[in-house]
């Protein structure tokens, strides 16, 4: 045995003398009702949120899947907006250009009976927001009076 | 492994027999960390109160021993983090044992300066020793020289591999070595 491993074997009996250390006399007959005392007052129970997690931690795999799905979702959904932005940006100047084009409607009535809605709405929204638009001249309603064509028979028979 | 199936089924009556059956090893294992027995005692209860919520996360691909060792020492690790600059000893007394140990005895009646101690003034300065020590070399020397576990079950439980536990065991041996130097002439 060298010196070192000699030191050592002193070291490991000194080392024994902690096995004597001995809790108070009863302590382990006492400490399982202690624990089961806390067991039943539900202390330390998981919340919500931990039993979560725990379950995940049963299961990597169900972790490992679900986020694997959740970012596949993610990203079908980015590259389905891309392409709905890109199919819509190729169909914009062309609105835009007839939209901007369209000359303004001269009256109320011409603005509404647009054939289409989306026009309607870019016109609205010029005669809205441009400035040198022309606004609309809203026609009054009191502009035209009614003038029946014939009197009504009774009115003509009793009239003096 | 029965007992531990009818505790993850809530059997508490189950769990009170595991609770028996490991106690005084954890319990041991966390007082030679700590030096402290009131530490310890709230430690062992904190053990084995999160063991059993934490048991439907137990998948038995360890032994339910490892496994709690694992919450203990994992526990008794980040104690000792927090309380690192109020270290207050607490300790045990020794058994009857103790004095009828012939190693001992002859630890106390040779011719070196350990002559003038007793058994608790040795258990002392050894104590002082141990905490002395990095958390991480003081588990090792705890589980390996006091506890009797062997490397790989001690690997097993700190996450570590066996080099990895031969070489904080040799360290941890080497300061206390130095620590106790008058001691062990």
């Amino acid at each position: 045995m060298n010196p070192e491993q000699e030191n050592f074997e002193a070291l490991r009996k000194l080392m024994a003398l902690k096995k004597h250390e001995t809790p108070p006399p009863g302590y382990f007959d006492h400490l399982p009702r202690r624990i089961s005392t806390r067991l039943h007052s539900k202390e330390g129970a998981p919340t919500f949120w931990e039993s979560l997690a725990n379950r995940f931690r049963v299961s990597p795999s169900l972790a490992y899947g679900f986020s694997l799905s959740a970012c596949g979702v993610l990203a079908i959904s980015i590259i389905h907006t891309a392409r709905v932005e890109s199919n819509r940006a190729a169909a914009q100047p062309r609105d835009l250009a007839v939209s901007w084009n369209v000359p303004a409607p001269s009256s109320f009535a011409e603005a509404v009976i647009q054939p289409a809605s989306q026009d309607l709405h870019v016109i609205t929204w010029r005669g809205d927001t441009n400035p040198a638009a022309q606004a609309y001249q809203l026609p009054s309603l009191f502009a035209h009076t009614v003038q029946p064509a014939t009197l009504p028979t009774a009115y003509e028979a009793s009239a003096p | 492994m029965a007992l531990v199936e009818r505790a993850r089924r809530d059997d508490i009556a189950a769990y009170d027999e595991l609770v028996r059956r490991y106690q005084e090893r954890i319990y041991a294992t966390v007082y030679h960390m700590t030096s402290n027995h009131e530490d310890a005692n709230d430690l062992v209860q904190d053990t084995f109160v999160k063991a059993y919520r934490a048991l439907k996360s137990f998948k038995g691909d360890s032994s339910f021993y490892t496994w709690i060792y694992r919450i203990a020492v994992n526990k008794t690790i980040n104690f000792l983090k927090q309380r690192k600059n109020r270290i207050q000893m607490s300790l045990n007394d020794l058994d009857f044992n103790a004095e009828n140990d012939p190693e001992l005895v002859a630890l106390v009646s040779d011719k070196t300066p350990r002559r003038d101690l007793g058994l608790s003034e040795l258990q002392d300065k050894l104590n002082n020793a141990m905490q002395k020590l990095s958390e991480h070399h003081r588990m090792v020397v705890t589980l390996h020289d006091i506890q009797g576990l062997s490397h790989e079950e001690i690997g097993e439980i700190m996450d570590c591999n066996v080099g990895t536990v031969r070489s904080r065991l040799f360290y941890a041996r080497q300061q206390l070595q130095a620590l106790l130097s008058d001691y062990l002439k």
